[in-house]
């Protein structure tokens, strides 16, 4: 008798809503709807962060794509505003959409830059190389990568010493590692000057610069960071999604960089110059730098996309497509750094904030560079 | 059906006062989990079954010639993994889930030989979620390299940790059903020794369910061994 009454207390309590559906072939506005729900569901990794309700985005929005038409392109050109609406307030600002429909091909969602866009601090990512090179001693190493290029703009990199006694190092974007180990342009030979100069420590400090540098391939951080250290540097903790639901995360894991075999713990002092458009990989090496004893930032504060991103298989999370119709740019892992913040959206703050000064950069004036010299120099 | 009941109530009592015969049983115990649930979405991915262990204390008061109840107490780990395959190989999490148990269930004597009673139980149980840990090997993605090709390696880290309960996620009561046989072989008049084996079934999911939420249920085979002290003998 009361294994029944326990029977009908457990089957009265089970009644189940009927569960989104996945398609592999979505032909409609209201499959493609789901896919793109169900992936975010599972795939986004700053649900227990985000403001978002994702639940109340599938109540809001599955019917109003069921009314459109996947065949009719004003309908895919309307798609793309709800799109938008339904992401703007994610806060990885990593997340970017894009399009393979041809008649949204010229569209894109890139959440984190229509926030940014606003506010009055921003500006766009800057070349330094011209200002800078007028404060750099006459034997200072200009190299170009044309084969490692991001939107037609070459892998620059900028070494040389100030003043004879400061050791400045610049790079427009991550691909050091991969031109490092290419036979293209005269990197190598600038990377080879500046780990040189390093690993002697003859000089009173060390300028890194990473303003604009808007990240790329995350082995740099290893590569780059691991010249500055003898042993693990741990600056952090990375998890990322597990399991089968949408809070499922694995604990924080310890994020190290690895020194490399020609690492030295360097003893001088270090400073890395930030701007708002440091993002990604060049965020990285900004807090892993940070973590060394004698280091401090100057500028502003970095654009906030500090998750790493890969392939989906790698974490079965991340980044992922809906076939034929879009693909989501979005970050693999949760970043915290090693002081237990997250600094997702927010940005990593400089030790010493100093704006960015577009009218006396044209007058090859560079006040954050001057500010870093004058810090190593008294 | 009001006279049904009524009925069964009668008849239940009696049987009560006829056949009042109580023990108390300890057991250790060997725990299978499988997590059912669907993982075709994860790609290069496995899910696999876990081992872990178990104890319970366990009162059996039998209420008719042929009929025992049976309650009590169990420790139980529900444990399974996620295996990662083909270039992935050697990622892995294993999920060790322990939960606090009560089942509650009818054991019908099925046969007797000299000293050896066997029997067929079936019942439910409810659970509480009372510890939730992780351990497997993540890959750390900041602590990457290339290779000569430009591939990229990931270095790996071995983890295990505890993880904290999300209320907005995690189901923490699992109720099901249960079914098994048990065999009981007399020792003296006051002792038995007991081997029981039994499925335990959820029909409750582990996820809380979202939109879309994957359920997840526990099918857990739980095998003891114990000794049975018999505490009244009518």
């Amino acid at each position: 008798m009361i294994v029944s009454v326990f029977f009908i207390i457990i089957t009265g309590g089970c009644k189940k809503a009927a569960p989104v559906q996945y398609f592999s072939e979505p032909d409609s506005f209201d499959k493609v709807f789901q896919n793109f729900w169900i992936k975010m569901n599972t795939n986004y990794v700053y649900w227990d962060i985000d403001a978002t309700n994702w639940n109340s985005v599938y109540t809001k929005y599955k019917p109003i794509f069921s009314k459109l038409d996947i065949q009719n392109s004003n309908d895919l050109r309307k798609s793309v505003s709800y799109f938008r609406e339904m992401t703007g307030s994610l806060l990885d600002n990593h997340y970017y959409i894009s399009f393979q429909n041809s008649y949204m091909a010229d569209s894109s969602i890139y959440p984190a830059f229509a926030r940014k866009s606003k506010m009055s601090s921003f500006h766009y990512p800057f070349s330094y190389f011209k200002t800078d090179t007028s404060y750099l001693d006459k034997k200072y190493i200009l190299a170009f990568d044309n084969l490692n290029a991001v939107n037609g703009v070459p892998l620059t990199v900028l070494t040389g010493t100030i003043q004879q006694n400061i050791l400045f190092f610049s790079f427009n974007h991550c691909s050091l590692f991969k031109s490092f180990n290419s036979a293209n342009g005269n990197v190598k030979s600038a990377l080879q000057f500046f780990f040189e100069q390093l690993s002697a420590q003859t000089v009173k400090g060390v300028i890194v610069d990473v303003r604009s540098n808007q990240g790329g391939d995350i082995a740099d951080l290893n590569f780059l960071v691991g010249r500055f250290i003898d042993s693990q540097l741990h600056f952090g903790f990375t998890k990322s999604k597990s399991g089968t639901a949408q809070f499922q995360y694995t604990p924080w894991i310890k994020a190290f960089v690895s020194a490399s075999e020609q690492g030295k713990k360097i003893s001088v002092p270090i400073i890395v110059l930030t701007d708002n458009v440091t993002a990604s990989t060049a965020e990285a090496i900004t807090m892993a730098l940070h973590c060394l004893p004698k280091t401090v930032t100057i500028g502003e504060t970095t654009w906030g996309a500090t998750g790493p991103v890969t392939s989906e298989e790698l974490y079965n999370d991340g980044s992922f497509s809906i076939p034929g119709f879009l693909s989501v740019q979005t970050a693999s892992c949760q970043f915290k750094y090693i002081d237990n913040k997250i600094y997702e959206e927010t940005g990593f703050p400089p030790d010493i904030p100093i704006a960015f000064n577009y009218i006396s950069l044209l007058n090859n004036k560079d006040v954050q560079l001057e500010k870093a010299i004058s810090l190593l120099q008294y | 059906m009001k006279h049904l009941i009524i009925t069964v109530l009668v008849v239940q009592l009696f049987s009560l006062t006829a056949y009042c015969q109580t023990s108390l049983g300890l057991y250790i115990g060997h725990s299978m989990n499988h997590a059912n649930t669907d993982i075709s979405y994860r790609s290069f991915t496995k899910n696999q079954n876990e081992s872990g262990v178990g104890f319970a204390v366990s009162v059996h008061h039998q209420i008719a010639k042929k009929i025992v109840l049976q309650s009590g107490a169990e420790f139980i780990q529900k444990k399974y993994s996620l295996i990662r395959t083909g270039s992935f190989t050697g990622l892995f999490q294993t999920f060790n889930n322990s939960y606090l148990q009560v089942p509650l269930a009818i054991a019908l004597k099925a046969a007797r030989l000299n000293r050896t009673e066997i029997y067929a139980t079936g019942g439910v149980y409810g659970a509480f979620w009372y510890s939730k840990k992780i351990k497997g090997t993540y890959p750390n993605l900041f602590n990457s390299v290339n290779d000569s090709i430009n591939n990229q390696l990931v270095r790996t880290d071995a983890f295990s940790s505890g993880v904290p309960f999300d209320k907005t996620s995690d189901r923490r009561f699992e109720f099901g059903w249960l079914a098994g046989i048990a065999v009981d072989y007399r020792l003296n008049k006051s002792l038995s020794a007991s081997v029981k084996c039994r499925y335990c079934y959820a029909v409750t999911s582990q996820n809380r369910k979202t939109i879309s939420e994957s359920d997840l249920y526990n099918r857990t085979l739980f095998t003891t061994i114990g000794i049975l002290f018999y505490l009244t003998n009518h």
